[in-house]
């Protein structure tokens, strides 16, 4: 029985915090220059559109203010990270080919043993160039892509990549969408084809080694119609007390009666400032379903976006974020209805503690086209202490009679009277609270496929260590 | 068999794309009362719904023909206006709006003109009393916080201020204890008297049935009426199930 | 150009829900002084400070009818402090004519096991922007809001309810009814903020929308802040037409479909009519009800 448990089980910190020298790697200069850019460009190889859109991002990102809303920013300094890093190494489509030192570090993050036990493919990223991909043979042959952004940008698939590659978050979008267009390096272009269904899921796996240094991953999805994929995705870096910079794109296409599942357990590091962009579009019939836990990073700006074009298209989001001692996590989602008969459920847990800052912050933008819809939103958010901090800030805009639009929202502390329950039957009052926040969090940890489900708890339960005073 | 007041002819109903009565047959003649028994879902509350003309329930075949009248497809209100009666299982809450106030508008709607405030609240009263229910709910949130056994005798309420034709109680004695099951069954006879009103009770207990005078017994089962018998049908039933 | 509605934090700014800038620029108030009992008719256009002062253990009631001429502007900034043990229920309606603009302001803090009671009713035509900031300083003082508004033509509402819960055991409860037609276009902010210190709070906020077209705007921004562990808060909204099941109960008894609708619009306006007391705000909300309706 032990055995079927899995490598997630004996997790704890050190399993997260161990770094590689990376004393051979190739890296860029600190900042952001055109040199740099146009040097990115060429190294990557990069055709003629892609060199424009990066130029054409880098301008837009000089132009474009930080947000004036959310958390404070002002501890990064692009000056002073490496937008490019990467070991001299090619990518392998074969574990025992990938360098000694990067293998190690997956495997002790478990990612092969993964792909052996769960899962139809695996990408997995060390710094900004993926190291490593591969998919397996039954699923490849029903035409499924699973490829990084690179080497599809020369491939099959290069028009349509070049139809929608920050088509859905264009670079103006925001400022670090800006950035990302400038740098972006690395990520995963995955391809369903029609009436393919994907029964058990594709993971990425990102990991940011070097110190001070920025990671800019690029994901498209293309589900084409009926067809049905999960994607995992898992993030992971060692502890600097130098500021390192995420600011990934993932951009989704879920096609006619097609569904996608998007799952993330993100757990930077706590110097980590999490700048994500994700963005999804539904046509008729289509599903979107995110699951997100987010647990690590210093500063997190995370909104998973649902456009919901088609008619009876639909979107989900399960999300919970722990923020502890010295993270300010700003989480939630982000929905617009076009099409007719469309729904969302959105479903949030945050759990604040040790100082920790943890915001709900959701758009639900309903059009007057969007007639017959339903949204319906929960947030629960938990205190664990008096020195932390749990924001709601929700925001419905409605333009059409023919809606229906819930919120509920709610804060409070874990109930004594649960604890003392617990407590009666012999549980030590840490224990009891654990299993209380662990309870809190099973709107998503039953979302999760069982090995993430139980990473996931372990997370908790390591925040939740000496939580009593 | 006194004369018809409800005649439901081969009816088929469809919820959701999904079938769920086929060809029912029923007559129901004025002062009547009839009990339609079955299992839990078997589509006995489809029929109340539908024969009151719920936009949920897509009639696909067949006729209700109520007072010598095609109601098949006549909206909700139209059919309560005519006398027709649906006591519901859940009755919704409405924020602001109360017992007393809603009443009196349904009776002024039906009849088309005011109705005084005066003899209105006496006859309120006596009402009230009779189902023993305190009078302050009249003046409260219609059914908003009301217990599940006040949201039954609410609408017993109703039942006998508006005075229907015919009355369809969806299982108005769930959820009851057994004194409420004593009230609301009073309240039942007292409109069998006063109306000499006809009765469809959907239940599938028989505690309700005790003090009232049934007429005919109808057995559904999966959205089909197996058996159609007299009084002693339910005797039957209690005795050997719907099989 | 005057800047109110401001969101104690901001957000998205492509919702355009940070602030309100209203064209408008004010002069220097005629200013009342309140401490008793008292009715204020404030009419025509101008601005007005009403300054209310509740001493120590007092129980008053204030009434303003803000009744604003035909496409002018009434500007009313309404200060309250409230002694230890004071009660207050203050009333505001505005009565306005036409097209008249409300600029409605209420600044309030409150003392040691104070009370306010504040009623808002907007059942008039013209453009209503609100903006209510309470502080509740004072151990177990609390704060009842009750509003409700009637959108009709192309009025627009803008609301910004702020309470600032700051001394222990403080509750506050904000509650907002209304309903949106044609082409009227409403925003309600509502933040209920937990500070350091006040352990034992609990704040709820419950808003209900009716919406009867499709030229509406509706924006809702119900946000909780909390920087302590021991309070409890909620939220909640629903937003949208008059929903089936409630439709069916009200027409299964005869009613049709405009007379359902125009019973639960009533029924938005009627328990706080009640709670006013006030027999000539009700039969001229009661007015304006039958001509939007």
């Amino acid at each position: 029985m032990e055995e079927n448990k899995t490598y997630v089980q004996d997790i704890d910190r050190s399993l997260y915090d161990f770094r590689n020298e990376d004393a051979d790697a190739y890296r860029f200069e600190d900042g952001l220059t055109e040199e740099i850019v146009l040097q990115l460009s060429e190294e990557k190889n990069d055709p003629d559109w892609m060199r424009e859109l990066r130029l054409r991002s880098l301008k837009l990102y000089n132009e474009i203010n930080v947000p004036d809303w959310g958390p404070s920013i002002e501890g990064l300094d692009i000056d002073h990270i490496a937008t490019y890093v990467r070991k001299n190494t090619k990518m392998a489509d074969n574990w025992d080919a990938v360098p000694e030192e990067i293998k190690d570090t997956f495997e002790k993050l478990g990612i092969p043993q993964a792909e052996r036990k769960s899962l139809a493919g695996v990408g997995a990223q060390y710094d900004s160039e993926l190291v490593y991909h591969n998919v397996r043979d039954d699923v490849a042959k029903q035409g499924v892509i699973y490829s990084d952004i690179e080497s599809a940008l020369r491939g099959e698939y290069a028009q349509l990549i070049r139809d929608k590659f920050m088509h859905l978050i264009p670079p103006d979008d925001h400022k670090f969408a800006a950035l990302h267009g400038a740098v972006w390096s690395g990520g995963s272009f995955v391809y369903v084809p029609k009436g393919v269904k994907v029964d058990i899921p594709l993971q990425s796996y990102f990991r940011l080694n070097a110190k001070g240094a920025g990671q800019f991953e690029h994901t498209l999805i293309i589900v084409e119609e009926g067809a049905d994929l999960h994607f995992i995705e898992g993030c992971s870096a060692p502890k600097y007390n130098v500021a390192n910079l995420h600011a990934g794109c993932v951009e989704l296409y879920v096609g006619k009666n097609a569904r996608l599942r998007y799952s993330t357990i993100e757990n930077w590091s706590k110097n980590m400032y999490n700048l994500n962009s994700k963005r999804a579009i539904v046509e008729e019939g289509g599903r979107i379903e995110w699951v997100s836990g987010s647990f690590g990073s210093h500063i997190s700006y995370l909104y998973p976006m649902s456009i919901l074009k088609g008619d009876d298209s639909q979107m989900e989001f399960t999300g919970i974020s722990f923020a502890g001692t010295d993270q300010n996590l700003d989480t939630g989602a982000k929905v617009v209805y076009i099409g007719r008969n469309t729904s969302s459920y959105m479903n949030t847990k945050s759990i604040s503690k040790g100082g920790g800052v943890c915001t709900f912050r959701s758009s639900v933008v309903v059009n007057r086209s969007a007639e017959n819809s339903r949204t319906s939103v929960s947030c629960e958010s938990l205190m664990l202490d008096d020195i932390s901090r749990s924001d709601t800030i929700p925001a419905m805009d409605i333009r059409t009679s023919k809606a229906d639009v819930g919120h509920e929202a709610q804060i409070g502390k874990i109930s004594d009277e649960a604890v003392f329950y617990l407590m009666s039957r012999g549980m030590s009052e840490e224990d009891a609270r654990a299993l209380i926040v662990s309870g809190f969090a099973d709107n998503v940890s039953k979302e999760l496929p069982l090995e993430y489900a139980i990473e996931m708890n372990n997370l908790i339960r390591l925040e939740m260590k000496g939580s009593i005073g | 068999m006194n004369s018809e007041l409800l005649t439901v002819k081969d009816l088929n109903v469809r919820v959701e794309d999904k079938e769920i009565l086929n060809d029912v047959n029923i007559t129901i003649g004025e002062g009547e009362t009839h009990v339609l028994m079955g299992p839990n879902g078997t589509g006995k509350s489809t029929l109340g719904y539908a024969l009151m003309g719920s936009p949920k329930y897509e009639i696909t075949g067949g006729s209700i023909v109520f007072e010598g009248k095609d109601i098949t497809g006549e909206s909700v209100n139209e059919r309560a206006k005519s006398g027709l009666f649906l006591s519901f299982q859940n009755p919704i809450e409405v924020p602001g709006v109360s017992l007393s106030s809603f009443i009196r508008s349904a009776l002024e709607q039906r009849s088309g003109q005011r109705i005084k405030l005066w003899e209105f609240k006496k006859k309120l009263k006596a009402t009230m009393e009779l189902l023993n229910m305190d009078e302050e709910y009249a003046d409260r949130d219609l059914n908003v916080g009301f217990s599940g056994g006040e949201k039954k005798k609410a609408e017993i309420l109703q039942l006998l201020m508006l005075e229907p034709k015919l009355a369809i109680l969806d299982e108005t004695d769930s959820g009851l204890d057994v004194d409420a099951v004593k009230t609301v069954s009073a309240g039942i006879s007292e409109y069998q008297k006063r109306c000499n009103g006809s009765l469809l009770i959907i239940t599938h207990s028989t505690r309700i049935l005790e003090s009232l005078k049934v007429d005919k017994t109808h057995v559904m089962v999966d959205g089909s009426i197996v058996k159609t018998g007299g009084p002693g049908l339910v005797d039957e039933i209690n005795e050997h199930g719907f099989v | 150009m005057m800047k109110m509605n401001v969101l104690p934090v901001r957000t998205f700014n492509r919702l355009k829900v940070n602030e309100t800038f209203v064209e408008y620029e004010p002069s220097a108030p005629k200013i009342y002084e309140i401490s008793e009992t008292s009715k204020l008719e404030l009419k025509e256009t101008g601005d007005f400070g009403v300054n209310i002062k509740v001493a120590e253990d007092n129980n008053i009631t204030v009434v303003m009818l803000c009744e604003c001429s035909e496409a002018g502007t009434l500007n009313i900034k309404t200060e309250i402090a409230m002694g230890k043990g004071a009660s207050l229920k203050l009333i505001q309606a505005d009565m306005g004519k036409g097209s008249g603009r409300l600029i409605n302001t209420v600044r309030c803090t409150e003392n040691k096991d104070a009370s306010v009671q504040l009623i808002q009713l907007f059942p008039a035509r013209g453009d209503i922007y609100n903006d209510c900031n309470i502080e509740l300083t004072g151990s177990r003082s609390g704060l009842d809001i009750h509003v409700a508004y009637m959108g009709n033509g192309d009025k627009k509402l803008d609301m910004n309810y702020v309470v600032n819960h700051i001394g222990k055991n403080t509750t506050s409860y904000i509650r907002a009814d209304g309903v949106l037609k044609d082409k009227a276009f409403k925003t309600f902010k509502g933040t209920i903020d937990f500070k350091t210190g006040s352990s034992g709070s609990k704040g709820e906020e419950r808003e209900k929308v009716l919406l009867l077209s499709d030229d509406i705007v509706n924006q809702s921004v119900p946000i909780i802040l909390c920087t302590e562990e021991d309070v409890e808060g909620a939220h909640g909204a629903a937003i949208g037409n008059l929903d089936e099941d409630t439709l069916f109960y009200l027409k299964s008894r005869g009613l049709d479909e405009d007379e359902a609708k125009r019973l639960v619009i009533y029924g938005m306006f009627n328990r706080l009519l009640e709670k006013t007391g006030d027999e000539e705000i009700s039969s001229r909300v009661e007015g304006f009800l039958a001509e939007a309706v």
